[in-house]
């Protein structure tokens, strides 16, 4: 069990770190905030996984639980919001105006 | 009965997507980090399947966590979701992968029938 | 086996704190300093989850929760605030 607990933790401290490293090392604002939402969050969740298999006593489980339910409800807001901030704020708006449609959908006929 | 279920499946390919994106955001960091060039990055639009405001702010919820994109904006009149793509090598692989694995869930909860 | 895990964890996380001040201070837009913020409030999440495995003690878990709920808000708050100016500067004072 502390195998695991070490291990978990390794990885979500290893993935915090690339993370960051992400942070400084990606092109613009767009990209760097997929490294913080994304692979932060995932972090952080190993994290709380390590912390569960080190201490599985109930007040360390539902407090890492609640934790782990914040961050996962709040990733995909934060990254919305603040790509929608880099965009607004670099004047990519003509950029993202002019994205092409993917994937062509006709008309309304998804579904049963 | 069916609804839960459908919310069931749609949680668990969450959780899936989620680590799916985490790794493969780290390895594009690792990539363009040691220099070994790095992926295109795109701006595109994905028609989604017809269902309610709620059901496509989910929607634009779960995408934004299917391997590097993240919504930008949904454009509720003609259906379509804005994205940011971190790696552009694959987009119509992309673009298949949300259809498959998110839209049907969300069109059992979510579908309005027009 | 737990105790060097920590350990690591701690510098890690100082590490990741230290890279994400540089970013901080680099900008170049604010937009990436409200990224770098997110990074940094993480590290800060990691490290209370640090010093609650080092004592064994569940307060630290807490605290915890309280950074993960105010840096959200606080992310969205940011977020906004970068929008709204940048959507001024590009129309121009009134």
């Amino acid at each position: 069990m502390s195998l695991l607990a070490a291990a978990l933790l390794g990885a979500g401290t290893l993935l915090l770190v690339i993370a960051a490293w992400g942070v400084i090392a990606l092109p613009d604002a767009l990209a760097r905030q997929h490294a913080a939402t994304k692979a932060g969050t995932l972090a952080l969740a190993l994290v709380c996984l390590g912390a569960i298999a080190a201490f599985p006593d109930t007040g360390w489980i539902w407090r890492l639980a609640l934790i782990l339910a914040f961050l996962l409800l709040t990733l995909p807001v934060a990254s919305h919001l603040l790509a929608r901030a880099a965009v607004r704020e670099a004047g990519l708006e003509s950029k993202v105006d002019a994205a092409p449609l993917v994937g062509e959908r006709p008309a309304v006929n998804e579904g049963e | 009965m069916r609804k839960p279920f459908a919310a069931l499946v749609l949680l668990v390919r969450f959780l899936i997507a989620l680590l799916v994106a985490g790794l493969q955001t780290v390895w594009v960091i690792v990539k363009t980090g040691v220099g070994a060039g790095r992926p295109p990055i795109a701006f595109l639009r994905v028609r989604y399947a017809p269902m309610s405001p709620a059901g496509a702010a989910i929607l634009g919820s779960l995408v934004s966590l299917t391997p590097g994109t993240t919504t930008i904006d949904i454009d509720l009149e003609r259906r379509e979701l804005l994205l940011h793509v971190l790696d552009a090598s694959d987009v119509e692989g992309l673009v298949a992968g949300i259809r498959r694995d998110f839209e049907p869930g969300l069109v059992t909860l979510f579908g309005e029938r027009t | 086996m737990i105790a060097v895990a920590t350990l690591v964890l701690i510098v890690g996380a100082l590490l990741a704190a230290l890279l994400a001040t540089v970013r901080i201070v680099a900008g170049p837009t604010n937009a990436d300093r409200v990224v770098a913020l997110d990074i940094f409030l993480a590290a800060g999440i990691a490290l209370a989850i640090a010093a609650s495995l080092a004592t064994g003690r569940t307060v630290f878990l807490d605290v915890a929760i309280g950074l993960a709920l105010v840096g959200f808000v606080g992310t969205i708050g940011w977020a906004r605030l970068v929008e709204r100016s940048a959507s001024v500067e590009v129309e121009g004072p009134e």
